[in-house]
């Protein structure tokens, strides 16, 4: 019978199954979609707050490695190339929601009743049973700026390393050691009565 | 000791235990003296445990279905591309093209040959050609017409009889050169001109 460290060993790392992928084997590019699907989700979902648009992202992330395998060289981890994909997506829609909401900003006119900006897209509250902890929580990270929300879920969230963080962001390691401190005081803040709440 | 300022730029690489001993010691020193330092330590930690426990959203059960369904689609454009451009080679029908192509200018190639070799024979001949008015006199010295020949290149012993002809019944030929001719009389042709000749000359 295989002891544990046994099956461990079995398994794949990241770069065997992309390098079996790049040279054929579809079951290895399965293999990574269901290794790397819900933290891929959990990540685009913490950064745009959208279930849906989520889901999208992540399937962008991996039509793009399936189309784009052989970009992938083996000097990089593997999950930090997958997460650059991710993120890059993630940042684009966020930018795109901002000329979306600065075009419904300048169709409103003078006589228009109806100035309240309403969401293009559901709440996440709507889409995911959050507790209201984490609703609260969530609103929080989404109304970070882009730059302390990226470092943020990476490093709290996806508990990745400061070295990996600094790749996929693309940002010195002193800068992501920076961002993160001050994301969290940032954090602090916009989550004071939840603090207070939980002292009490 | 560390100031407040000094300690707030170091409190995450505190918490993340990435600080040497010499500023962790530095650090509570200055957290067992500073009270609103000691809260921002511990609120940065429930920050950071709330984060780490937040509900993790998972994948819809449909998720890798749709991204099979994406993929065979994108294949399927793929193959499609590639089918249209194999079929657009196909439908055309390249074999026959290229051979009528070839076919082409292999006969534009030897039609330009033969009028390459025709003009220099032409040329040539013209240069080499003999005058064909041939003016024979009899004895009286009046000269006597022949009419012009047509000549092959094979009649060239013909003429060379022709002239020996002249020769041997003193007839002067002014213009048979029988050198250049590149052509012969037919030997009926040849016949007629001789006994033209000797009538002429009776």
């Amino acid at each position: 019978m295989k002891s544990e460290s046994d099956k461990e060993d079995l398994t794949p790392s990241d770069e065997e199954l992309i390098e079996r992928f790049q040279n054929g084997d579809l079951y290895a590019f399965d293999l990574i979609v269901k290794r790397y699907k819900d933290q891929l989700i959990n990540f685009a979902y913490r950064f745009l707050g959208d279930l849906e648009d989520s889901e999208d992202i992540v399937q962008e992330t991996f039509l793009r490695v399936f189309r784009k395998k052989d970009a992938y060289k083996n000097v990089a981890k593997f999950s930090t190339w997958i997460y650059t994909i991710t993120g890059n997506l993630a940042k684009t829609e966020l930018r795109r929601r901002k000329r979306r909401k600065l075009l419904s900003i300048s169709n409103l006119g003078y006589n228009n009743k109806d100035y309240e900006l309403r969401d293009l897209k559901k709440g996440p509250e709507e889409r995911v049973d959050l507790s209201i902890q984490d609703e609260m929580i969530q609103k929080a990270i989404n109304s970070l700026s882009k730059k302390f929300k990226e470092v943020i879920i990476l490093r709290d969230i996806q508990e990745l390393s400061y070295e990996e963080i600094s790749n996929i962001a693309k940002i010195p390691l002193g800068t992501v050691k920076s961002r993160v401190n001050r994301g969290r005081l940032k954090l602090q803040e916009k989550l004071s009565e939840l603090l207070k709440d939980s002292k009490k | 000791m560390i100031s407040c300022k000094e300690f707030q730029s170091f409190i995450s690489d505190y918490i993340d235990g990435d600080v040497s001993q010499f500023l962790k010691a530095e650090i509570e020193e200055h957290l067992a003296s500073c009270n609103d330092c000691s809260l921002i330590v511990k609120r940065t930690l429930t920050i950071k445990n709330y984060l780490k426990n937040l509900r993790k959203v998972q994948a819809s059960p449909r998720f890798e279905i749709l991204l099979r369904e994406r993929l065979k689609s994108e294949l399927n454009n793929v193959k499609k591309f590639n089918d249209k451009r194999l079929f657009s080679i196909n439908s055309f029908p390249v074999k026959p093209a290229i051979g009528a192509l070839v076919g082409v200018i292999a006969l534009i190639s030897v039609i330009t040959i033969i009028q390459n070799n025709t003009s220099k024979v032409e040329s040539k001949f013209n240069e080499k050609n003999i005058v064909s008015d041939k003016v024979i006199n009899n004895k009286a010295g009046q000269p006597i017409a022949i009419p012009p020949v047509k000549v092959t290149s094979q009649g060239l012993n013909n003429v060379n009889k022709i002239s020996s002809f002249s020769q041997s019944n003193n007839l002067k030929s002014s213009s048979i050169d029988s050198t250049g001719i590149k052509s012969s009389l037919e030997k009926n042709n040849l016949k007629d001109k001789v006994n033209y000749v000797k009538k002429k000359k009776d």
